[in-house]
């Protein structure tokens, strides 16, 4: 619970408080550009290898029409964590 | 569940991650009007105080949802909760929500939370993933 509420303390410093639309301005700038890199990958085939993961399938969610993450954070940060949840 | 905060007060304030996070409802119906309501509240710039809110929700032992419930949530979290009672009644994400749903189902996933790292699948504990996020720092895999 604790660790959820300091997620609003986290955003703090890129706008505080009531500046919930302006981070998703910013948000959706992001979004486009991770969204760019994430198609380019996918177009190129790049397999990232090692680590034990498993590559996202081409037909990349967040590069797709039902498309609707949220975002938090830098637009330009480097590595990007995509996170699928169930409120349940 | 989200395993997110602490990966967000150690990356994402310094610039160096960028975290999205896609709710889809592959529990069932009360799921599929959890997401919606998260929609809702996110029409307003409150998907994060609201999303945190249902979580916390369950932590403190509700154990299910209605929309009474989510809509109580909302007290204080949203700007107009008219308009987020509006929002829920009225369905509008519920298409967008399953589709976001059968598609992640498609793609194979089958549990949540599920997260990638650069768009690479990644277990969804606090360790694997602080190892991946430091792998792609240090120049990827």
């Amino acid at each position: 619970v604790g660790r959820r509420a300091s997620r609003a303390k986290a955003q703090e410093p890129r706008g505080g408080r009531g500046a919930g639309w302006r981070l998703y301005a910013l948000a959706a700038g992001g979004a486009a550009a991770a969204l760019a890199v994430l198609i380019a990958l996918a177009e190129t085939g790049v397999d990232r290898g090692g680590g034990g993961g498993t590559p996202l399938p081409a037909a990349d969610a967040t590069a797709s029409a039902t498309d609707r993450s949220h975002v938090l954070g830098d637009a330009a940060a480097p590595v990007t964590l995509l996170e699928y949840s169930d409120y349940r | 569940v989200s395993v997110l905060p602490p990966l967000e007060e150690e990356f994402v304030t310094s610039g160096r991650l960028q975290v999205r996070v896609q709710p889809i409802a592959i529990l069932g119906r009360e799921s599929e009007l959890a997401a919606e309501a998260a929609e809702c509240a996110g029409e307003q710039g409150s998907f994060w105080q609201y999303s945190d809110a249902v979580f916390a929700s369950q932590a403190a032992g509700e154990t299910a949802f209605s929309r009474d419930s989510l809509e109580r949530l909302a007290e204080g979290r949203v700007a107009d909760r008219a308009a987020f009672a509006s929002c829920l009644a009225s369905g509008r994400y519920r298409e967008a929500v399953q589709a976001s749903t059968a598609e992640a189902r498609a793609q194979g996933i089958s549990s949540v939370p599920a997260t990638f790292v650069n768009g690479r699948k990644v277990p969804a504990t606090v360790d694997a993933l602080r190892s991946a996020i430091l792998v792609e720092l240090a120049g990827g895999p």
